[in-house]
């Protein structure tokens, strides 16, 4: 197919720009009847001297591969030669034969210390492009090899297809037809099977393009995981149509790109928005395609620009459609890239036509968006797959920045994708749109890689200042939010999220437009799992954990900084935590989510059935009704009512050591008894530690006492 | 927890004081006050979801023995998983092979009345309880000839529920069960 597009167009360059000042580019074309990827380039001396053709270089994607003779280009004269090195009027020293190929790349024509970059342009075959009499880059009907440019022009006109419908719910089957302005050898092809479209696919006639929704799934039976599992049953489809103007064989207009959902019964199936995300097959699941395994055995886990491809995106709310934009799409997150149902990260930019998307997406004062996510649930996908959304949906109206977030089902590429999330992607674009903070100004914290010097500098005073005093805290408060770092972190210590503070850490600040430090709230697919985590203890200043743990660990050593902290657990607690208002934002999830699960399961194999699903909603709310009790704990222990201990069970003839923030550095007492009421041992220690004599397996009664301060607290023996 | 263990040294007392009211100058008297405690090690289980959680047990009751070599006792104890506290009430079967072997295999069931109840806000939560099993193996060893001690190990399992009675809206129930390994001690007056 490749090789047929190359024998009947030529699809680069252009710039007719001179070489040198003496050299230009005259004219170019592509050769047939020899070799179907090769092009040939005129060059016409236009110095008043000869020019020798040495220093005349073609690159491709920055290979050299092709060198101009040692010889002499006289003054009006003319130069053709081949990009694969035949067929020049004089022989060429041919560099790289073997690294030509017909990929499209980035040409570069260099002479005598002048480089012109070439852009891309199709040229028909038997047809030319170069410049006329008045230096204008046009196409020529005929090609003029080593003559004069002269001849008749050929004008091609840009002319997107305009679809008689738009993509959307219909109850019957339709026809469609594309408007297109009547013009020299242009015409429209469509294609109903997520094909790349060439100038040879089926013309779209005025008749108009039956659609009935008879398509097949065929995507979702690819594996893109070593996790893959079969559909069970008929996967739901929707009928996609890609569309696009040729002009001969020249595409003229961009792929459009329109869903359909046929029949009265779909009209109605889905309570949830539905966003389809259609590109070509190849994009996804070719050789270069970013979803499945492709040529690298890994493509989806590949990132960057390079893996960022071209897709149409349709959002329909109540089966109205709402939005309708040509995006880039990329695979997005780490290990999810590993899962069959992957998550994708949507781009809104300039190249694809708009560079906002108009926020349709979420009850929210912002007008436009420049990215979205769409998340699978990856470390919940085998449970209740809304931990993460359930998390976000709680945390929204707090002093932190949380993205929106919001079921929907997906189609891609026509076919049923699943539940996903659709969410405001945090990065450096999240304060753009929210602050009004220039994108260029906003320092981002990523938690796995370098992080600005800003930030550096916070964490590294931090660690200089482990017993913080009220000036360090005073220095800390220039530099941080101090009130949205305290709330964020109560909120990750309630949620349990056993993914964090090791990973998952994402923060901004602008010292360009004053903004102190601020945390982004994101990926919470792995909270609401143990009601008893001792979450805190990440925190513990006696533990010292994680790089992105030292900050907050050496703020809570300081006691009004302790105290604050406390307030904020309990304000929580009776605020976006308290177990009735997660408990209704569960069971408004689980309502959404429940009339689409079974066809999720069927689609992907996850969870293992409906019942193992409701389970994990069910033991959401567990967590929810049984959290409470141990933040309690936890702001009993911040608050000195309590001392805690580790590691527990301990081992007699070792040491407990002790969690008092900093309170029972210096020296007190101790003693310790038997459920009995029986003392076993007594005496004095400090650095928070107490050493243990020989005591049996079982429970013991630790009392401490410092000043007038008096505690107690239990701890386990163990054999 | 000091209100519990004064409750459990009466109850003790009291069947003491039976004993010593009918047969305790016998040796084969038919009821032999037992008492013991230990720790139980294990965890708070309900779907998805495993949490660790410690405590202490203590139980007291009367046993006897029944079909010559097996013993049966009804004990009152108190089952301590961290702030949580069940009070099982159960009839106890140890089983031997052989009257003179010490290793018995163990087995209790009953019911557990539990105590978990806290506050938060106006939002008040009350733990119930229910079914209590446990199986395990015990072992005794006579201690002059007044004694005999009786270390075990044992599985248990406790049903519970725990009820959210929320301000402004209607009660909630989550099943809330544990599942331990208990060590304990026991005492026994008497053969």
């Amino acid at each position: 197919m490749m090789k047929l597009l190359f024998a009947t167009a030529l699809l680069i360059l252009s710039s007719m720009h001179l070489l040198a000042q003496e050299l230009v580019l005259s004219e170019y074309g592509p050769t047939s009847g020899f070799n179907d990827h090769s092009a040939w380039f005129e060059v016409q001396n236009r110095s008043e001297e000869g020019i020798n053709l040495s220093e005349l270089e073609l690159y491709l994607n920055d290979d050299l591969i092709y060198t101009g003779p040692d010889s002499l280009l006289g003054v009006g004269g003319f130069f053709v030669f081949h990009a694969d090195g035949y067929r020049s009027s004089r022989k060429p020293q041919l560099a790289h034969r073997s690294m030509f190929s017909p990929t499209r790349g980035s040409y570069i024509l260099h002479f005598n210390n002048t480089s012109s970059s070439l852009k891309e342009q199709c040229v028909p075959e038997g047809m030319s492009y170069g410049l006329n009499e008045n230096n204008n880059e046009v196409h020529f009907r005929m090609a003029s090899r080593g003559e004069e440019n002269g001849g008749e022009e050929v004008l091609f006109l840009p002319n997107d297809p305009l679809p008689s419908l738009a993509s959307g719910f219909y109850p019957n089957p339709i026809s469609v037809t594309f408007e297109q302005q009547e013009w020299e050898g242009q015409k429209t092809v469509y294609s109903l099977n997520g094909v790349s479209l060439q100038s040879s696919n089926t013309e779209a006639s005025s008749k108009g393009i039956s659609i009935t929704n008879q398509s097949f799934a065929d995507l979702s039976y690819i594996p893109a995981s070593g996790e893959h599992i079969e559909p069970n049953g008929n996967v739901q489809t929707a009928q996609t149509i890609h569309a696009q103007s040729f002009q001969y064989t020249c595409a003229v207009s961009k792929v459009v790109r329109e869903v359909y959902f046929i029949g009265e019964a779909l009209s109605n199936k889905y309570k949830l928005p539905v966003i389809t995300i259609t590109t070509e097959d190849e994009a996804l699941f070719g050789a270069r395609g970013i979803y499945g395994y492709g040529e690298s055995g890994h493509n989806f886990d590949m990132k960057g620009e390079l893996w960022e491809r071209d897709a149409s995106l349709h959002f329909f709310d109540d089966g109205e459609l709402k939005l309708s934009q040509d995006v880039g799409l990329r695979i997005r997150g780490k290990s999810s890239r590993w899962a069959p149902q992957k998550s994708f990260k949507i781009y809104a930019r300039s190249v694809y036509g708009r560079n906002q998307l108009p926020n349709v997406f979420f009850d929210d004062e912002v007008d436009f968006l420049k990215r979205i996510n769409l998340r699978s649930a990856h470390n919940d996908y085998i449970r209740s797959m809304m931990t993460d959304h359930v998390a976000m949906t709680s945390a929204k109206e707090q002093n932190f920045d949380t993205p929106n977030s919001k079921h929907a089902i997906l189609f891609l590429n026509g076919e049923f994708w699943g539940v996903y999330a659709i969410q405001d992607s945090m990065d450096e674009h999240y304060p753009d749109s929210y602050y009004g903070v220039d994108d260029d100004n906003v320092e981002l914290v990523d938690g796995s890689e370098s992080s600005t010097l800003n930030y550096t500098e916070i964490i590294n005073y931090a660690v200089a200042h482990p017993n913080m005093t009220d000036e360090d805290v005073a220095w800390i408060e220039d530099r941080v939010d101090l009130p949205s770092l305290l709330e964020y972190h109560a909120f990750q210590i309630y949620m349990a999220n056993w993914d964090w503070p090791q990973k998952n850490v994402k923060a901004w600040l602008s010292e360009a437009e004053n903004q102190d430090l601020r945390y982004f709230f994101f990926d919470c697919d792995a909270c609401f799992n143990e009601y008893e985590n001792e979450s805190l203890g990440r925190f513990y200043p006696e533990l010292n954990t994680s790089r992105h743990s030292i900050l907050l660990s050496s703020l809570l050593r300081n006691e009004e900084v302790r105290k604050q902290f406390s307030n904020t657990l309990v304000t929580l607690l009776q605020g976006p935590l308290k177990t009735s208002t997660l408990l209704s934002i569960i069971d408004e999830t689980e309502q959404n989510i429940q009339p689409h699960i079974d066809e999720h399961i069927a689609r992907w194999g996850y969870p293992q059935n409906r019942s193992t699903w409701e389970n994990s909603v069910e033991s959401m709310r567990f967590f929810a009704i049984k959290r409470p009790q141990k933040i309690q704990d936890m702001v009993s222990l911040l608050l000195g009512d309590k001392i805690g201990v580790y590691p527990h069970p301990v081992q007699a003839w070792s040491t407990l050591n002790l969690i008092s923030f900093g309170l029972l550095t210096d020296e007190f007492s101790f003693e310790i008894f038997n459920l009995s009421g029986m003392k076993l041992q007594e005496g004095i220690s400090n650095n928070e530690q107490v050493p243990l004599n020989e005591l049996s397996p079982g429970n013991y009664i630790l009392k401490i006492n410092k000043g007038g301060f008096n505690a107690y607290t239990r701890f386990v023996v163990m054999p | 927890m000091k209100i519990q263990l004064k409750a459990l040294t009466i109850v003790f007392l009291l069947i003491l004081q039976f004993n010593a009211f009918g047969q305790l100058d016998e040796r084969e008297s038919m009821f032999r006050p037992l008492i013991g405690g230990g720790f139980l090690s294990g965890g708070s289980f309900s779907p998805n979801q495993l949490n660790y959680l410690s405590g202490g047990v203590v139980r007291a009751g009367l046993q006897t023995t029944f079909l010559k070599k097996h013993n049966a006792a009804i004990l009152l104890g108190i089952n301590q998983f961290d702030r949580d506290v069940f009070y099982p009430l159960m009839l106890q079967f140890r089983w031997v092979n052989k009257p003179d072997k010490a290793l018995g295999f163990l087995t209790s069931f009953g019911y557990s009345p539990g105590k978990g109840e806290f506050e938060i806000e106006s939002d008040d939560y009350e733990l119930e309880g229910g079914f209590y099993l446990e199986f395990g193996a015990q072992w005794k060893f006579d201690l002059g000839a007044q004694w005999a001690m009786m270390p075990s190990i044992s599985v248990s399992r406790q049903r519970a529920i725990l009820e959210y009675n929320p301000e402004f809206s209607s009660s909630y129930e989550v099943q809330d069960d544990r599942i331990a390994v208990v060590f304990a001690i026991n005492l026994q007056l008497g053969h």
